[in-house]
């Protein structure tokens, strides 16, 4: 008993201090599947399993953004709830600056929490309608009794509104009084709340208007400066994607197809599907309209709950060969820091921040 | 190239009746046309009026709201005194429309083919054969592979990708004069997304059926529209054709939207954003709708209201200090 | 009363004042909130008010009717029933049973009722499987039927008979406040207050029971409406409310007999029960618009 009360001293002396190593977070082999059909009955109807997450591995490195983008169905929102044990694991590691944290205890896992946080996408429903912000914001903080007075709760919760740029007088206001926008810096407020060294953040702009993402975009952006955040940016749109991370993952049907740095990713995929899927983004400024066209992906997704052997791309890919229906491409190391899983990588990708250099030129 | 004047709308106007007697108003003195074969777009945020405006002009807005027009001419009559009846047989023939939501616009209940030949032979006088022969044809068209068997299948048996496919199959079964597409890719995903507006391309390539293309994505106005409407706060605050609202925009507001849209192609993309929020109905700005946001906003802007006025052939902007080249590409 | 105080609480800054205003505003509510008053202090105040005792007999006033009609005095101002009793008085004073059997049957089966559904839609599995087929059986059994058999046995008094009423009457209240449960759960506030480590019972009481609160009000002006009319039903058969207690469930079965010849008799203590039913369901539809922070800057 004592020796447990000990290592989890330990640990939360540990936390307390800045993360030194390079790695925050390190996912091995993370796999997480949902069980459907009933248990019963044979055949169509009989058990199967939906592979939502199917071996996913990755690293957050300190202080940067890790962007996970893909579509629909593609495992990136499971990814980021089951780091956080919204979900449980199917199997697979997660390590919190070295320390593994999907099998950890209960009460172990109560000093991890405050480290990890997560923003919603939905500005709407991720606020409990019938709550003050001021409460919003202090459940964190009353949770994990990080304040040994009201006063010092108080003086905490407005520091956080001052923070992400919401005036002090909204704190006795309910989440309908404000616009998306706002709603959206209140639950911000509450992911900073316990000064967090790593934020997932699901979607968090792509239920707003184009001129508020840019606000919460650059409030993101200058919060992780402030205070040396890591984040998990999760999203469907490339362009968001793209705007803040340090690299990114991309995901397809459960699996990871490619993870390399942004401007690389951007300039010279070597997937056929990240060079499909930005080839698909609309590029605002008709000058260049005339000039994609032929990487467009054809076909639609299909459906995770029976993917497609070997490669799970290969219905849609223009590459397709034999080998691809029948293995699984490897994941491995084509360029430094630049990890792909394809039996054929695209040598030169086309990307698209290239074309634009040859435009200028 | 002398375009025949499809639509032509003069000071629409929208209010929504409140509980006190009261009146809001949504839209203010819309004006605008659209010729054969142009795809006009029409961008802004959330609470600018373009799907209000979109609805009014189809007849299909409902009480508490209320649309005034000094005419819409649709080829050249004017449908804004149309009695209901009128208004119901022109829609899905002459006038027809795409909805966002490709999983809730289908009659779950229906199959396809039944949803696609019945508006078919509603508006054409076929018999029920050729209505079906007509729908697998239209089917065909809009790249649904296996036509036969989709015809007989049921809404949730496809993806939502399809099924927006199927909702544009219906729209042009009637080879509509007008088109109004209300966001119709925003619920995709991007692969998808750019599939559908390839596919819309092609389509009216070859047709002269005019679209209102409506979205608050700068992206997919930049792929698809030869001209721009951009509104804010239910008025038109510029137009202009797709090359100069880009790359020579008098607008704050739209360098603004330009501004805070990420540029993907770039390498070093700077995100600046519009400051504040867009204000609500019930509380207006006096004068210029935008001031409170405007970084060049000056003493006359808080009390005069700008009127669109033309700066340049096919450039129309509301602003009482417009921008000249502030916003240039290189 | 009660009810007025903990919303009062949940509140607290310019709480009573405000409420009072929005009171007012709507029509409905304050038709309810009067009805409600006047119930209350009615039934508090009977003694006082009543100006006969309900028990005492008048055998001149032997079916007499109301005072407008011909026959009538300004003495008993309803008439008299079949045995000379002041009808006035025997509402008024009926207005006491009624009113708390409606009330504590109701709070009973809420209680009952919210913590069932709570438990089991927030903590699925086998424990709501267990709850959920509980309540399926409870409600196949027919209410009345069930009551009127526990009754018998049991032998009838008021404690008996909101004990009754209430224990068959939650069933509403589980399953209600289990579906909402389980939309509420999927909501990202709540998903969120789970990834921030908070309790799961903390979650429940701060996050879901605000949440179901306005849902649960009123299904709870409802079902007072209805147990009242249980009641009445249940002393209408003779299994509820015994003779010499007055209820309006006993008037009115005493007064079905002479409905044909002396319409008063059964009348009066019927529109008693239906002003007062109407009274607490718009105060009920009131308090939970008004109870839901998103409609107070529309009222």
């Amino acid at each position: 008993m004592t020796k447990a009360r000990e290592r989890a001293e330990q640990l939360r002396q540990e936390l307390a201090r800045p993360y030194e190593g390079e790695n925050l977070l390190e996912v091995r082999h993370l796999k997480k599947y949902f069980r459907t059909g009933s248990r019963f009955l044979p055949g169509k109807s009989g058990q199967s399993y939906i592979r939502a997450v199917d071996d996913v591995s990755f690293t957050v490195k300190s202080g940067q953004t890790l962007g996970i983008v893909g579509e629909s169905g593609c495992g990136k929102s499971t990814t980021g709830n089951t780091i956080i044990r919204l979900l449980e694991k199917t199997s697979g590691e997660v390590y919190f600056q070295g320390h593994e944290i999907s099998d950890m205890s209960k009460e172990e896992m109560e000093i991890i929490r405050p480290n990890i946080q997560m923003i919603f996408q939905d500005p709407y429903s991720s606020l409990n309608p019938r709550m003050r912000v001021f409460d919003i914001i202090a459940e964190p903080l009353r949770t994990h009794r990080v304040c040994k007075s009201e006063g010092e709760l108080r003086e905490q919760v407005l520091d956080m509104m001052s923070v992400v740029g919401l005036q002090p007088d909204y704190a006795s206001r309910y989440p309908h009084e404000f616009s998306g926008g706002q709603r959206q810096r209140i639950g911000i407020a509450r992911a900073l709340a316990l000064r967090p060294k790593l934020i997932i953040c699901d979607e968090p702009v792509s239920a707003l208007d184009v001129s508020i993402q840019a606000q919460v975009l650059n409030l993101l952006a200058s919060l992780q400066k402030e205070f040396h955040l890591s984040y998990i940016f999760i999203a469907h749109g490339l362009p968001t994607v793209k705007h803040v991370s340090d690299r990114i993952a991309v995901m397809y049907l459960g699996q990871l197809v490619e993870l390399a740095g942004t401007d690389e990713l951007f300039a010279s995929p070597c997937h056929p599907y990240t060079e499909g899927l930005l080839a698909a983004i609309p590029i605002p400024d008709p000058a260049l309209r005339k000039e994609r066209r032929s990487a467009l992906l054809q076909g639609d997704l299909p459906s995770p709950a029976n993917p497609p052997s070997g490669c799970r791309f290969h219905t849609r890919c223009a590459h397709c060969k034999e080998i691809c229906e029948e293995t699984v491409p490897a994941w491995r190391e084509v360029r430094p820091g630049h990890f792909v899983a394809c039996h054929f990588p695209v040598e030169n990708g086309r990307g698209i921040l290239e074309r634009q250099d040859a435009a200028v030129k | 190239m002398e375009r025949q004047t499809t639509l032509e709308v003069r000071n629409l106007n929208v209010y929504f009746k409140t509980a006190g007697g009261n009146r809001t108003q949504a839209v203010r003195n819309l004006s605008f046309q659209v010729g054969s074969g142009e795809l006009l777009g029409i961008v802004g945020e959330s609470g600018c009026g373009k799907s209000v405006s979109s609805l009014a002009i189809m007849g299909l807005l409902e009480f508490p709201a209320i649309a005034e027009a000094d005419k819409i001419c649709l080829m050249g009559t004017d449908i804004s005194k149309n009695s209901r009846e009128e208004m119901r047989k022109l829609r899905g023939s002459e006038l027809s429309m795409i909805f966002q939501e490709p999983m809730t616009s289908l009659n779950p209940l229906f199959t396809i083919g039944a949803q696609l030949s019945d508006t078919i032979a509603l508006h054409q006088e076929c018999g029920k054969a050729e209505a079906k022969r007509r729908a697998v044809e239209m089917l065909e068209k809009v790249g649904i592979p296996r036509a036969e068997a989709v015809y007989k299948s049921y809404p949730n048996e496809l993806s939502g990708g399809m099924r927006q496919r199927v909702m544009i199959a219906i729209a042009l079964a009637n080879s509509p004069k007008l088109l109004i597409a209300d966001e119709p890719t925003t619920a995709l995903d991007v692969t998808i997304q750019a599939q559908i507006l390839e596919l819309m391309r092609d389509l009216i390539q070859d047709s002269n059926t005019a679209i209102l293309f409506i979205t608050h994505d700068l992206g997919v106005i930049a792929e698809m529209a030869d001209r721009v409407l951009v509104m804010y706060a239910g008025s038109i605050v510029e137009e202009a054709d797709v090359m100069t609202l880009f790359h020579n925009c008098a607008h704050p507001y739209t360098q603004g939207l330009l501004d805070s849209t990420i540029k993907v192609h770039e390498i070093h993309d700077e995100l600046r954003c519009i400051e504040g929020v867009v204000p609500s109905l019930r509380d207006m700005p006096s004068g210029c709708a935008f001031h409170p946001r405007c970084p060049y906003a000056q003493e006359d802007c808080r009390s005069q209201r700008p009127e669109l006025r033309k700066t340049a052939e096919g450039h129309a902007v509301a602003c009482l200090h417009p921008l000249r080249g502030r916003w240039n590409h290189d | 009363m009660g009810k007025k105080n903990a919303h009062k609480g949940a509140n607290p800054p310019s709480g009573f004042r405000k409420y009072a205003g929005l009171l007012f505003r709507s029509q409905t509510g304050t038709i309810g909130f009067f009805i409600l008053l006047m119930i209350l202090i009615i039934a508090i105040f009977a003694p006082h008010i009543a100006p006969y005792d309900p028990t005492s007999v008048d055998l001149r006033g032997m079916r007499m009717p109301p005072f407008w009609m011909e026959g009538g005095s300004m003495e008993h101002i309803l008439g008299c029933d079949n045995l000379g009793r002041d009808l006035w008085s025997r509402i008024i004073y009926g207005t006491r049973v009624s009113l708390l059997v409606g009330i504590l049957s109701v709070l009973l089966a809420g209680a009952f009722g919210i913590v069932l559904g709570m438990v089991s839609g927030f903590y699925s599995g086998w424990i709501d499987s267990v709850i959920m087929r509980v309540t399926d059986a409870f409600f196949a059994i027919p209410r009345i039927l069930m009551a009127m058999v526990v009754l018998m046995v049991a032998g009838s008094s008021v404690g008996v008979l909101i004990l009754i009423i209430g224990g068959t009457s939650w069933v509403p209240f589980a399953r209600m406040i289990r579906s909402e449960v389980l939309a509420l759960k999927e909501k990202e506030f709540v998903k969120c207050s789970r990834s921030i480590g908070t309790k799961g019972t903390v979650i429940l009481l701060r996050h879901i029971l605000p949440n179901v609160m306005s849902s649960f009000i009123v299904l709870c002006t409802m079902n007072i409406a209805g147990n009242i009319i249980s009641e009445a039903a249940l002393s209408f058969l003779g299994v509820g409310i015994q003779p010499p207690t007055v209820s309006w469930g006993v008037m009115l079965a005493e007064g079905r007999k002479f409905l044909g010849t002396h319409w008063w008799i059964g009348t009066f203590p019927g529109i008693a029960i239906t002003i007062s039913v109407l009274g607490i369901m718009f105060l009920g539809n009131w308090l939970r618009d008004v109870l839901d922070p998103r409609n107070q800057g529309i009222k």
